[in-house]
């Protein structure tokens, strides 16, 4: 079954993200920033559980991303929270390759 | 109709090729260009386009100019371009006489709510030369996050200018316009 039709959406041409980059697509209402960190690909929700706003385009710190409002950090590999001021983890979805694409959903 | 007293949006034609060429010439380029607070002026030299640029950029499919407009003078232009769930916003001109006013907030306000309501895209996607770190900050103060996505300057096609360094690049920016429909 072709990735599209299992759910998944398309990210990107597989080789398009580089490492320290990222890039945002939705499944449904749900944002989702699939980053490249030294050459794997890691999916979370992007959405700071701490004041709701946008999460990816912060400062990474090896795989903690530092949310760019109040310096909030997540492991983007589990969502898990790192740093104060949020205390809730963010979701994190897995990540596929396939058809010479990168795909991600959200499969909660 | 007496003359409007406040500036209006309309979508281009290609009877608004030459004015929208003047336009961003003046602002991207020479020392038409300085007068503004930000330009290219000091990273290129040649053209930013030409009436063949903005007619491919009136005529691609799913792509328009709009224009901000007061007493039939253009005063700020950009391009958008739908693609997908994203839409492109792109060749950016303030009149650079009328620059520092708020006429950019405004046409770069009404574009992504065109994008959002007429298009329904929930993503608007720029490209900005990573020198011009007055113009990311403004964007990023409008909600925009760089990406760390990088992509080449078209050095050697003159249609986009004569660069005066090497190292011009583009970095794409995003802002999420989902969600803030009312």
């Amino acid at each position: 079954m072709s990735p599209a039709a299992g759910g998944w959406v398309r990210v990107c041409r597989q080789g398009e993200l580089l490492p320290g980059e990222f890039k945002l697509v939705f499944d449904g209402d749900t944002p989702i920033a699939v980053y490249n960190i030294d050459g794997a690909y890691y999916a979370i929700e992007d959405t700071c559980t701490h004041d709701g706003g946008d999460l990816a385009g912060g400062e990474v710190f090896g795989f903690e991303v530092e949310c760019p409002r109040h310096g909030a950090r997540f492991d983007v590999r589990t969502g898990a929270v790192t740093r104060p001021p949020a205390y809730e983890p963010i979701a994190s979805f897995p990540v596929r390759e396939d058809e010479g694409a990168i795909w991600t959903r959200d499969d909660r | 109709m007496t003359t409007s007293s406040q500036p209006t949006y309309r979508m281009a034609t290609a009877a608004d090729i030459p004015a929208i060429v003047a336009l961003v010439e003046s602002a991207y380029r020479g020392e038409s260009g300085r007068r503004g607070w930000t330009t290219e002026s000091d990273l290129l030299d040649g053209q930013r386009t030409d009436a063949a640029g903005v007619a491919d950029a009136l005529s691609r499919p799913g792509s328009c100019i709009l224009l901000l407009e007061h007493d039939g003078q253009p005063l700020a232009s950009c391009q958008l371009e739908r693609k997908g769930e994203a839409a492109y916003f792109g060749m950016f001109a303030v009149d650079p006489a009328r620059q520092a006013g708020g006429l950019g907030k405004r046409l770069l306000g009404e574009a992504e709510r065109l994008a959002r309501e007429d298009w329904g895209c929930r993503l608007m996607e720029m490209t900005v030369i990573v020198q011009r770190e007055e113009l990311i900050a403004w964007y990023e103060r409008r909600g925009y996050r760089r990406t760390g996505q990088f992509a080449p300057f078209p050095y050697g096609d003159e249609r986009f200018g004569i660069p005066r360094r090497g190292d011009l690049r583009f970095e794409v920016l995003v802002k999420r316009l989902a969600g803030e429909a009312a």
